[in-house]
């Protein structure tokens, strides 16, 4: 009997070991500095960087039909701030099943984070993170880590890649085309859909190879993939979306257009709001 | 909704330049089948097998409010509202009240025995109901786990969309997220037309059969 509890025992050491490996962690997590030293009143950033199992992807802030982007819950020490607002690069759509689109990253994934210090800083500052984050392939996993940097340290240095890191997210468009009316939203009369449009040339010709929209993460809209159209103003994306009932308030958001430069994906925030007119 | 004249501003972009002309936008949504269905419609009639292998019809529940959950174990969306209890408690609130909570497993890989074994392990209590064709999971436009629909007495669909107002896997954030199946229950059970019939749900994808 005592043997035969042995065994028991073991095989459920066995079995519970074989679970904890298949459990391993499909993305994991590192902390980047954007400065190798930093003196006190300084602005920086961070790079948090995922790396992603293959086949398994992560989110963007509207994750599409499904998903998640990763958050981040910030331990820093006094005169550090940083802000809860992450800087993404242009997402990929991600076919998650018949007619279920996920807007999200393959392989690797490098979000920024903007720090800001006052004068009472003392150096060097290490900044902890608790990071979650889901990851999908068939299944999806909820995975987080903890993870830290310290800057400042003497002998420091930048990672060669963080420029490239810092170049790839989306920046916000600029203050003078938000009055342009180069794009916007429209509504249908009977307020149950409408579309998003932003014209990406004058040319009604220009080739829209490497170009897309992605919408806002609001609630209570479906999208559609976006299309092609022109005009006597040019080329315009549209993305129709369908208003669902649920709205009763208004919403907002940032939607991104993605252009392809030079083979490199370069990706515009447009900041949306509908809204209710009494 | 009140009247709602919807004014849509919106910013940025690339280039500076004219404005649009207004066409009418109609077409399908991606990765919603909504079109075959409304909120109003008759609630698509169904048969499944519950985790005792027995047959329940939508039919047997007539003259009942329903709620339907489309479950699935192992997606963190769910895990998030029963690893404290949240979904059950829920439900029990409302059975007290004559309201019938069915959860539709559409994983293609999961059995009523799979269902059993969950039930038993999270507490639950109500059938978990298996469509491992996906059936039923498309005649409603299931897209997420947890996917949430409200059926009146009436037979008729009166909300579809996500369990509550925070679509992160955070249990910590269930309490103090607008849980839109409590109100519209809550609407529905005092005879008020529903005011938030349709949100966007959020979670995982479903698994459907291949």
């Amino acid at each position: 009997m005592r043997y035969r509890n042995a065994a028991l025992i073991l095989c459920t050491c066995l079995a519970s070991l074989a679970i904890a490996d298949e459990q391993k962690q499909r993305a994991r997590v590192e902390i980047l500095s954007g400065v190798a030293q930093v003196t006190p009143g300084q602005s920086f950033t961070v790079a948090l960087r995922f790396t992603i199992d293959k086949d398994w992807h992560m989110y963007w802030v509207n994750p599409g039909d499904s998903g998640l982007a990763p958050s981040v819950e910030w331990k820093t020490p006094p005169g550090v701030k940083v802000s809860p607002k992450l800087h993404f690069p242009a997402p990929h759509r991600i076919k998650a099943g018949d007619n279920i689109e996920s807007y999200g990253y393959e392989d690797e994934l490098v979000v920024i984070a903007d720090v800001t210090t006052d004068a009472t800083v003392t150096l060097p500052i290490t900044l902890n993170a608790m990071i979650n984050w889901l990851v999908c392939k068939e299944v999806c996993l909820a995975e987080n880590a903890t993870a830290s940097v310290t800057i400042g340290r003497p002998g420091s240095t930048v990672d060669p890649r963080y420029a490239a890191y810092l170049d790839a997210v989306a920046k916000p468009a600029k203050e003078d085309l938000i009055k342009a009316g180069r794009a916007g939203v429209v509504v249908s009369k009977d307020k149950s859909d409408g579309y998003l449009y932003a014209y990406v040339s004058a040319d009604p010709k220009f080739d829209t190879a490497g170009i897309d929209l992605f919408p806002p993460a609001v609630e209570f809209a479906t999208f559609a993939k976006p299309r092609f159209d022109t005009d006597g103003a040019g080329t315009k994306l549209v993305v129709p979306f369908r208003v669902l009932p649920g709205m009763i308030e208004p919403v907002s958001g940032e939607g991104m257009l993605v252009k392809t430069v030079e083979g490199k994906r370069v990706g515009e925030l447009i900041p949306l709001k509908f809204d209710f007119v009494k | 909704m009140k009247s709602v004249l919807f004014a849509a501003l919106a910013a940025f972009a690339l280039i500076v330049g004219l404005t649009v002309n207004v066409f009418a936008a109609k077409e399908s949504h991606a990765g919603h089948n909504h079109a075959k269905l409304s909120i109003g419609d008759a609630a698509p009639a169904f048969t499944l097998k519950d985790q005792t292998g027995k047959d329940v019809s939508l039919s047997d529940l007539s003259g009942k409010v329903v709620v339907l959950e489309w479950f699935c174990e192992s997606c963190p969306f769910v895990v998030k509202h029963y690893k404290q209890g949240h979904m059950n408690k829920l439900a029990a609130s409302y059975a007290e009240k004559g309201v019938v909570w069915v959860r539709i497993n559409s994983t293609s890989k999961s059995t009523p025995e799979s269902n059993a074994k969950i039930a038993a392990e999270w507490k639950m209590s109500g059938p978990i109901l298996q469509d491992s064709d996906g059936e039923v999971g498309h005649d409603y436009g299931a897209t997420n786990t947890p996917h949430m629909y409200v059926i009146n007495k009436e037979g008729k669909l009166v909300y579809r969309g996500a369990i509550d107002s925070d679509s992160s896997a955070d249990t910590a954030k269930v309490d103090s997220a607008t849980n839109y199946v409590a109100k519209a229950l809550d609407e529905v059970l005092a005879d008020k037309p529903v005011s938030q019939p349709e949100t966007k749900a959020y979670g995982c994808t479903v698994k459907y059969a291949k």
